[in-house]
């Protein structure tokens, strides 16, 4: 039987729907309200957007949180391209073993890690900063970005490297020439997953953050403590702006270059 | 060796061993022995699984053999990078670069080896003039037809001048009709450039129309060598003869020897064939098996004189010819007579008639097993 005739299927997915998306929602249209206390509606304003864009706290916190999503998007991209590569060129004994470790940070409670990752940073004597950020960043983004290109290089001929070198062309250049036109759809939308995971993240960030470190969500939860504020729900409004640009950068990505 | 230097494809000893989780050792490739001449069309023919691809891709490149050596016109190349071999590939899944046009795919070879740009665009148009693709040069390879898409693959893999062409099952994607006219596009284009063709294919219609030469393989071993003629006329082996065209088996015995020594048919006895068996160390007596196909197989409706006697069981008319399936007693498998309907009408030999089967001394054929 076919599951979307069961009695009661579609309001339950309405209200499933509503549980998820009308907090989201309350937020967006309490961002633009006129009054100071945040949850009594005064009439529209963008006044608390421009006292976020002239707030210098925040403004240092997003240039934090882009500095550290760009670099460790960068690193992670990077090693994931070559691991993705490394892993298809051919199989060896204990592949499927090295495969489930790459994909096992996603299923690591992120606190584990963040403990683990700050108690490391303590016993090789790393000073907590923004570069322990962006290290610790660059690992938990390495999965993200690594499955979507592994994915397209699955889906690739693997007789389309053999055609390059039966062609004449050594391996240096059939990689440039073929292998990562082909797979630049995988890649980029990796990074941009790697870069929104990392823009996002809270706990990893909160444990290993040095003086000065701060970014966008630890900001946000150090105010917030203080009350919410009409500021909060605009900063949080702009990220999620942000989130679904990529997202949906990287959806039309997946589907242009699939054809 | 003390022959002489001879050009072409030398394989000696070669073994592969594959390593799989299920099957243990898997040994592609058992002491594989041929030579392969210049400009011939050499066809490696057998069932999936006999090797055939794996000696192919051990030419190209792709695979390091476990033991044996590949010489190209007498350089050993089986250290050499697939690279550097002056040896293209046409893939069973034709392998076109996706994000090039059909132009760029078919100079790509050329580019690698800098080849002057101009003389490339020359050879270019040259090439896509071959294989009937002038105008589609600006193409993506994705926006062509399945045998457009093989022409690009080929032009791609000629377009290089190789020594050698190696080609992997190329027309198994192509639908029936579109098959038969590569067929005979292939070998004009190899008598045109007179490279050396390698094929590879599981389809024993198409090497025999195709070919100079045929290699059957099983299970990683080669079987025989030999023209289509040979290969068809004279299989050593009942695999040969059973896997190329269709085969009557019959079981003997030697009643005297000599060349051509005697035979005796079948369990009834009294019918005799003359035979060759040279190749066999046969003593008086022995049991063999005789390979006769069925367009040689003849059948005397009258029922009388020397032959086989049997019964028919089935007639199936194909239009050109009409098979017979007949039941012999003694014999395990129905024999078949293959007859050409040269008149307007099958001849008059109904379901369930008597007959006697003959056939003539040069039809046979004394097989090793």
């Amino acid at each position: 039987m076919d599951i979307r005739r069961f009695p009661g299927t579609r309001p339950i997915a309405w209200l499933f729907f509503a549980y998820l998306y009308v907090p989201i929602l309350i937020l967006i249209v309490l961002s633009f309200n006129a009054n100071r206390t945040a949850t009594i509606w005064t009439g529209f304003s963008l006044d608390w957007y421009r006292a976020v864009l002239s707030n210098n706290d925040i403004l240092s916190a997003a240039e934090n949180s882009l500095i550290v999503a760009g670099a460790a998007t960068l690193a992670s991209t990077l090693l994931a391209t070559l691991g993705a590569v490394g892993m298809a060129r051919r199989r060896f004994k204990g592949q499927s073993a090295v495969s489930a470790v790459l994909a096992l940070p996603l299923v690591v409670p992120e606190i584990v890690t963040a403990v683990a990752t700050l108690l490391f940073f303590i016993l090789v004597g790393l000073k907590l900063s923004l570069v322990t950020v962006i290290i610790a960043h660059t690992v938990f983004c390495i999965p993200f970005a690594y499955l979507p290109i592994r994915a397209r290089i699955e889906g690739l001929d693997p007789s389309l490297g053999e055609a390059a070198a039966d062609l004449y062309a050594n391996e240096l250049v059939a990689f440039r020439r073929i292998t990562l036109p082909l797979l630049w759809p995988g890649i980029l939308s990796g990074a941009i997953l790697a870069f929104i995971i990392s823009l996002d993240d809270f706990v990893i960030t909160y444990f290993v953050a040095g003086p000065g470190a701060t970014t966008l969500p630890i900001y946000i939860f150090g105010s917030i403590r203080m009350g919410i504020s009409p500021e909060v729900n605009a900063i949080s409004a702009l990220m999620l702006f942000i989130s679904i640009l990529f997202v949906s950068l990287s959806h039309i990505l997946g589907r242009v270059t699939n054809r | 060796m003390d022959s002489p230097p001879q050009p072409g494809i030398h394989i000696r000893d070669m073994v592969k061993v594959f390593t799989d989780d299920q099957q243990g050792e898997v040994r592609a490739l058992d002491n594989v022995s041929l030579h392969i001449r210049s400009n011939e069309f050499f066809t490696l023919l057998g069932p999936s699984g006999c090797g055939k691809t794996t000696l192919l891709r051990v030419i190209a490149g792709f695979e390091q053999p476990s033991q044996g050596r590949v010489l190209l016109d007498d350089l050993d190349v089986t250290d050499q990078a697939p690279y550097r071999r002056p040896v293209n590939t046409v893939f069973q899944s034709y392998a076109l670069f996706p994000h090039m046009t059909v132009a760029e795919n078919v100079r790509f070879g050329l580019e690698m080896q800098k080849v002057d740009p101009a003389a490339a665009e020359r050879r270019v148009a040259e090439m896509l003039e071959l294989v009937h693709l002038t105008g589609m040069e600006r193409r993506k390879t994705g926006q062509l037809s399945g045998g457009q898409q093989q022409r690009v693959a080929l032009a791609r893999a000629l377009a290089p001048a190789p020594k050698v062409l190696l080609l992997d099952e190329p027309l198994s994607a192509l639908d029936f009709k579109l098959r038969k006219g590569m067929q005979i596009e292939l070998k004009r284009l190899q008598q045109e450039t007179g490279i050396t063709f390698v094929f590879v294919t599981h389809d024993q219609e198409e090497a025999l129309t195709m070919s100079d030469r045929v290699a059957v393989m099983k299970s990683g071993k080669v079987l025989q060598i030999g023209t289509p003629e040979e290969i068809y006329r004279h299989p050593v082996e009942r695999f040969v003869a059973d896997f190329i065209g269709e085969t009557n088996f019959l079981p003997a015995t030697l009643s005297t020897e000599g060349h051509p020594a005697v035979f005796t048919v079948g369990n009834a006895g009294g019918f005799t064939v003359r035979a060759e068996a040279s190749q066999l160390d046969q003593r008086q007596g022995s049991q063999v098996t005789l390979a006769v196909r069925p367009e040689r197989t003849f059948l005397d409706p009258a029922g009388h004189g020397e032959g086989l006697s049997g019964r028919v069981e089935t007639v199936v008319y194909f239009g050109t010819d009409t098979l017979y399936h007949v039941r012999v007693d003694g014999l395990e498998a129905p024999l078949t007579a293959r007859i050409q309907n040269r008149d307007n009408h099958a001849p008059d030999i109904d379901e369930g008639a008597e007959v006697r089967i003959t056939f003539p001394d040069d039809a046979v054929q004394v097989l090793k097993d």
